[in-house]
């Protein structure tokens, strides 16, 4: 059927053409005035290769494609035929009555052109039953054009009959006018005769009866001369009228064929070859176009009309076939190849009574199936593939022999594409390589613009560069407030944000790193609590709080502290007022309370040394032999975290501070 | 059966002895001479801890225990940290005592000493003269 298909589809578009006497130009040379009608069969220039001229669409059946005028066309795919074929389906099936009478009567008319019908064939009879058909809807008049065309044949041969009888009338004329010369050449002999007995009296008289004579002649040689003439013109005329009349049938078999009524063919060609007796069914294609060579081609032999009858019996065999395959596949519960052989069986015969009358509830089990597969279609072709997606999961469920392997294989591609085109992005975005990042995106929306971490991750990036903005005003402000604990808890966050940005990297890494020597000290304090040095913890804690004085954490554990210590405390701040007031005595004697009451006390140890230090100047490292050696204790822990500088240990800053 | 032993037994003669020495120590201890003690007004701890600007320029008797000795001066002054008791107070108050290169004496940390002192400028007590306690 396909090849049939492939056949009839270029039809469509030239046989047409080709039918069609040419008229020649206004005003040529060669036209002939009033209707004398001249069958140009010379070939005219025309623009080679232009859309709709003599070029022949290109037919694969492989891939059921078409290749007309540069362009690859998917014959089953075409939009206007899946619009058609779905409007099909979702029609109801025409079993009418008067439905019936239709068929009926079409079906009375091929067999009233039957050979085989008892006395013959009946033009007659068959343009009754037209005429009646032709007032059916469904029809669209096709059957009052072949009544016309018919007419206008019976015109053609009326008018032939009339030629013929004025040829006949203007023969006799001529016969007569011959006989009539002889009769008077005769008559002339006898009368030379009996003047040549009677000699001499009437001279002048012979004369003047000679002189008309011959003026009688003459007239009757023009008029025979003017009777000829008539009778070859008239002969011209009737050949001429009759290949117009052939012509015209012609056409409107051959436009019927690629419309696809190929009842109203069978019809018109047994009417056309009762009409013309004598034998001539041979199709008047211009020689040498596309439509002719391409009839040529496929048939093998030249086109005619008993050709066509022949193909049209052909077709509408066919397509009964098809409907018969397509109830097997729905039966089968195998859509795809139900809806391929009924689409198939439907561009062939969409007229034909099979297609007609096939009930709706048979057509609806395919119909959800060819919404689905027109909608992927196009899914697909406008690279929606998560749609495509959906609708290949639901036509699995619905059809066992649906072919998913194509569409399937294309979602994953273009999902495997845009994948990796959106990974580049996303690398270059971390690069800050916003030129490579926004050509990722660009060549991944070309391969799948609707897809779903496309669009997440073009939010991203769109609300990345205000989030990245208002992270680093963020931090700024938190660094203003010297709240660097809160930097330093969503560091990671502030990392991302100020990548690429020196200025802001130096700041960041600045608070880090002071919030981490902070969170040390907090650590090892925690740490000598537990092991029940509180006085050691609170003075680190103190002594860090120097330069973090807004540190919650450390904050919180001086004031969890300060009734443990409060003696300890009082006592090292009275002593650093002291000092501050040059009261020496009074400040390193402070300074010693505190060491009775915390012997490792480094802030009463560098007091002690520094008053030391003031009140009595070290000369050296001499220490006399009667005092014993100075306590291991007063030595710093030998751990990372001891507090280096002697300026930033004094207690001075510390109480100062509270 | 033994015949039992009378008058002046050996251990009557050794109380008798311990007995005098106890009371030759104790004349002496109530009879010993006033003129050793060193002179100047008793240094009160607590008072020099609440007015220590007060005891500025005056000389006081102070006694206390050596805690440690905090710096050798070049001259051989030394800088010491003695804990003073104080009136009713249960630790005793470390004051920094300078003992001048001038005063000779060997002072061992957790001896006791009795020391005059002058409270300076700076209300620190510089040693003027001392005798073990």
């Amino acid at each position: 059927m396909k090849t049939l298909c492939f056949l009839l589809l270029p039809l469509t578009v030239f046989v047409a053409r080709a039918q069609v006497a040419d008229s020649p130009a206004p005003g040529a040379p060669g036209t002939a005035p009033g209707n004398t009608t001249i069958i140009n069969n010379s070939s005219q220039p025309q623009k080679p290769n232009s859309i709709l001229g003599n070029d022949v669409p290109f037919m694969d059946p492989g891939s059921e494609t078409a290749q007309w005028d540069g362009k690859v066309w998917n014959i089953t795919n075409n939009r206007l035929f899946r619009a058609r074929f779905e409007k099909y389906l979702a029609a109801p099936e025409e079993n009418g009555a008067k439905d019936k009478e239709y068929r009926d009567l079409l079906l009375n008319s091929m067999k009233a052109m039957a050979p085989s019908r008892p006395g013959g064939p009946s033009v007659a009879a068959t343009m009754q039953l037209l005429v009646k058909a032709a007032d059916y809807p469904i029809d669209a008049r096709i059957c009052d054009s072949i009544a016309q065309a018919v007419y206008g044949v019976v015109l053609h041969q009326r008018n032939e009959r009339a030629l013929a009888a004025k040829n006949k009338e203007l023969a006799k004329e001529l016969r007569d006018l011959g006989w009539n010369m002889e009769v008077a050449g005769e008559a002339k002999q006898t009368r030379e005769k009996m003047e040549a007995t009677t000699n001499g009296k009437g001279q002048s008289k012979t004369v003047q009866r000679e002189f008309a004579d011959y003026s009688r002649s003459a007239q009757d040689i023009k008029k025979m001369v003017e009777i000829d003439a008539s009778r070859v013109a008239n002969a011209a005329k009737m050949t001429a009228s009759e290949l117009k009349s052939k012509v015209e049938f012609q056409a409107l078999i051959v436009q019927l064929f690629l419309q696809r009524r190929f009842e109203h063919v069978i019809i018109a060609c047994r009417l056309y070859r009762n009409l013309y007796e004598d034998g001539d069914t041979e199709l008047k294609l211009k020689e040498g176009s596309d439509v002719e060579k391409m009839f040529t081609r496929t048939t093998g032999t030249t086109p005619t009309v008993t050709a066509l009858d022949a193909m049209s019996s052909e077709f509408i065999r066919d397509v009964d076939e098809g409907v018969v395959s397509f109830g097997y596949h729905v039966e089968k519960e195998e859509l795809e190849s139900a809806s391929k052989r009924l689409s198939e069986s439907f561009m062939m015969g969409e007229y034909l009574p099979k297609m007609r009358t096939l009930p709706r509830a048979q057509k609806d089990k395919v119909r959800g199936f060819v919404r689905d597969a027109n909608q992927l279609l196009s899914a697909i072709e406008v690279k929606d593939y998560t749609l495509a997606e959906e609708l290949v999961e639901r036509m699995r469920k619905t059809a066992k022999d649906f072919d998913y392997s194509k569409p399937r294989a294309a979602i994953e591609t273009a999902r495997a594409e845009s994948g990796l085109h959106i990974q580049a992005a996303r690398s270059a975005a971390i690069k800050k390589d916003e030129k490579a990042a926004a050509e990722a995106i660009k060549q991944a929306a070309l391969v799948w613009p609707t897809n779903p971490d496309l669009k997440a991750f073009s939010t991203q990036v769109a609300s990345y560069g205000d989030m990245n903005s208002r992270m680093l005003n963020d931090l700024d402000s938190l660094i203003a407030q010297k709240n660097f604990r809160e930097i330093f808890r969503e560091q990671l966050k502030y990392a991302g944000a100020v990548l690429g940005k020196p200025e802001y990297e130096k700041k960041l890494k600045e608070v880090v790193d002071k919030v981490a020597s902070v969170e040390k000290v907090v650590i090892t304090a925690d740490e000598m609590v537990r092991s029940g040095d509180s006085y050691g913890a609170w003075e680190r804690l103190k002594e860090i709080s120097a330069d973090f004085p807004d540190d919650n954490e450390v904050n919180k554990r001086i004031s969890k502290l300060s009734e443990t210590c409060a003696e300890f405390s009082r006592i090292l701040t009275t002593a650093a007022e002291n000092e501050k007031k040059d009261r020496y005595g009074l400040s390193l004697s402070g300074y010693l309370r505190a060491r009775q009451i915390y012997p490792n006390s480094l802030f009463a140890k560098d007091g002690i040394e520094r008053l030391a230090d003031k009140i009595l100047p070290e000369s050296g490292n001499a220490v006399p032999n009667n005092t014993p050696p100075r306590p291991r204790e007063a030595t710093p822990p030998a751990d990372p975290f001891s507090p280096a500088p002697a300026e930033s240990l004094t207690p001075v800053n510390a109480p100062a501070s509270r | 059966m033994a015949r039992r032993r009378s008058g002046l037994q050996p251990l009557h003669l050794a109380g008798a002895i311990a007995f005098l020495a106890v009371a030759a120590g104790g004349y002496w201890f109530m009879t010993r001479d006033k003129k050793d003690r060193l002179a100047g007004n008793p240094f009160s701890a607590s008072e020099y801890e609440k007015n220590a600007n007060g005891m500025r320029g005056g000389t006081y008797v102070v006694t206390g225990t050596i805690e440690r000795q905090l710096r050798y001066g070049p001259d051989g002054s030394r800088l010491f940290s003695m804990e003073v008791k104080q009136e009713g107070a249960g630790k005793p108050l470390p004051v920094p005592v300078v003992v001048p290169s001038n005063i000779n004496a060997d002072i061992q940390v957790g001896q006791e000493f009795e020391m005059s002192v002058l409270v300076d400028q700076k209300g620190v007590l510089q040693a003027k003269d001392l005798r073990k306690s």
